[in-house]
């Protein structure tokens, strides 16, 4: 699994951290974004859906996505 | 408002007195407009080519210079309340009651429900608490995108009272409509997406409608159904801010929850000149080409579908239109195309004046980066495609810097 830490970040910085991320990791399935900002777990419901992923847990902080198709 | 404040001089000057109705000379063609055949102004024009709204696809757009005449002229020939703008007397009360029909007609409801307000909290309040005075409802059911007036009443609400929340779905369809016996508070049409209710529920309604375009309404055929109270919002036909409507269906139980002597039915708690004003305006947006507003936003819609990652709320949303384009921010969009004249809204919590996203967006699963709003009105439709395209440039040329 692949951690992002986008803590500090203000959207839509951490979904772009995350987006490329995967993009460096191809072969990767499951990611985990630490993030802090406010907006980011709307984001990421919508980014998921957009993209193919899948928000699999979440803390407040913290965000497990797994890779549904490339 | 000098001009205004030049024709009361005029009126007074020839000794008439503040209730008698004042006639200038006329410099304009007689007016077209219902609510004004006693008023000495013509309904605002609308020269698109030049218009500063040319490039305006805000929700909320100054007034134009024939508006600001009729308020000033209003305020100037009030009395020192300026509630009673125009000042009272039978020819304002004539006046008063052709906008307020203009405005009941529109939604088809009958003008003797409406009773208008110049806030909105008051508006639901007296929606909410007066209809659950006067029944016995077992549970309340209503969508997670209500208006936050709504969310915080209901909230208010004895914990004895169970509430039923549902979810909207990304097209609109509001995924549960909730319990037969439930008194249900709908949005008829969101404001921030344009999206429609799709279909209302068998039971007990109150309908908010302060987003709602006049016809939107008419469609439910709201005679045969059980509809206790309807919010209003002159915005929503581009009238003034600050005037909201409440209906009550005298055919069924409503009991005023204010202290005061009036058990049926609130007082007029608005602005006469901003009701006449908003009158105005509804004639104005009846009479606009619906159909030309609905092509440009399809057309819009059409163009910005060419770049990747763009999130569309709903179909058929009329005169509004809401974006997400996701990896950019709509703070650098708003900024780098009001360089170039436009001027939009947003729903994103990426921008300075706010903190936390639209909760219409979260709610409904839309991204909320990156979020660009706009309303079309006929100033601003030859400017549609011509926006879009400078939109998407911008889109482009963000997301290639990061």
């Amino acid at each position: 699994m692949i951690e992002i830490d986008s803590r500090g970040s203000k959207c839509p910085q951490p979904i772009i951290d995350l987006a490329q991320g995967i993009l460096r990791n191809p072969a990767e399935v499951e990611f985990r974004l630490l993030s802090d900002d406010v907006a980011t777990w709307s984001d990421l419901t919508a980014w998921s859906r957009m993209t193919g992923h899948q928000v699999t847990a979440s803390t407040p902080a913290t965000f497990l996505i797994r890779r549904v198709r490339n | 408002m000098e001009a205004a404040i030049n024709a009361r001089d005029n009126a007074l000057n020839a000794g008439r007195s503040m209730g008698e109705e004042y006639r200038p000379e006329r410099q304009h063609p007689e007016p077209t407009s219902r609510v004004l055949q006693v008023s000495p102004v013509t309904t605002a024009s609308h020269d698109q080519s030049s218009s500063p709204l040319r490039r305006n696809f805000q929700e909320s757009v100054p007034l134009t210079s024939k508006e600001l005449e009729f308020l000033g002229l209003a305020f100037a020939l009030g009395e020192s309340d300026p509630r009673w703008s125009f000042g009272p007397g039978a020819e304002n009360a004539l006046r008063l009651q052709r906008s307020l029909e203009t405005i009941a007609n529109a939604w088809g409801l009958s003008p003797s429900t409406l009773t208008f307000f110049s806030d909105r909290y008051l508006a639901f309040y007296l929606a909410i608490h007066g209809v659950l005075i006067a029944n016995d409802f077992p549970s309340i059911s209503l969508s997670t995108i209500e208006k936050k007036e709504v969310l915080a009443i209901v909230d208010g609400l004895p914990d004895s009272l169970p509430r039923h929340h549902y979810g909207v779905g990304i097209d609109g369809i509001f995924d549960a409509l909730g319990d037969d016996r439930s008194l249900h508070i709908l949005q008829i049409r969101n404001g921030e997406t344009g999206i429609s209710q799709p279909e209302l529920p068998d039971g007990a309604l109150i309908l908010d409608a302060t987003s709602a375009l006049p016809g939107d309404l008419v469609e439910f055929d709201l005679a045969s159904r059980p509809w206790h109270a309807i919010v209003l919002d002159a915005t929503s036909w581009g009238g003034p801010r600050g005037l909201y409507a409440l209906a009550i269906n005298p055919a069924l139980h409503w009991r005023n929850p204010m202290p005061t002597l009036d058990t049926l039915m609130p007082t007029f708690g608005a602005n006469y000149g901003l009701t006449m004003l908003a009158a105005l305006q509804l004639e104005e947006f009846l009479g606009r080409d619906h159909r030309a507003i609905a092509l440009a936003n399809e057309r819009v819609r059409e163009i910005v579908s060419q770049v990747a990652d763009v999130d569309i709320a709903g179909r058929d949303t009329r005169d509004r239109l809401s974006l997400s384009f996701l990896y950019t921010e709509s703070e650098e969009l708003q900024r780098s195309l009001y360089a170039d004249g436009f001027l939009f809204d947003s729903g994103s919590a990426c921008s300075s004046s706010q903190l936390e996203p639209s909760h219409v967006l979260t709610r409904m699963g839309l991204l909320s980066h990156g979020n660009v709003r706009l309303r079309f009105r006929p100033e601003n439709l030859a400017s549609a495609v011509e926006f879009a395209h400078a939109l998407i440039e911008k889109v482009e040329a963000e997301r290639s810097r990061r």
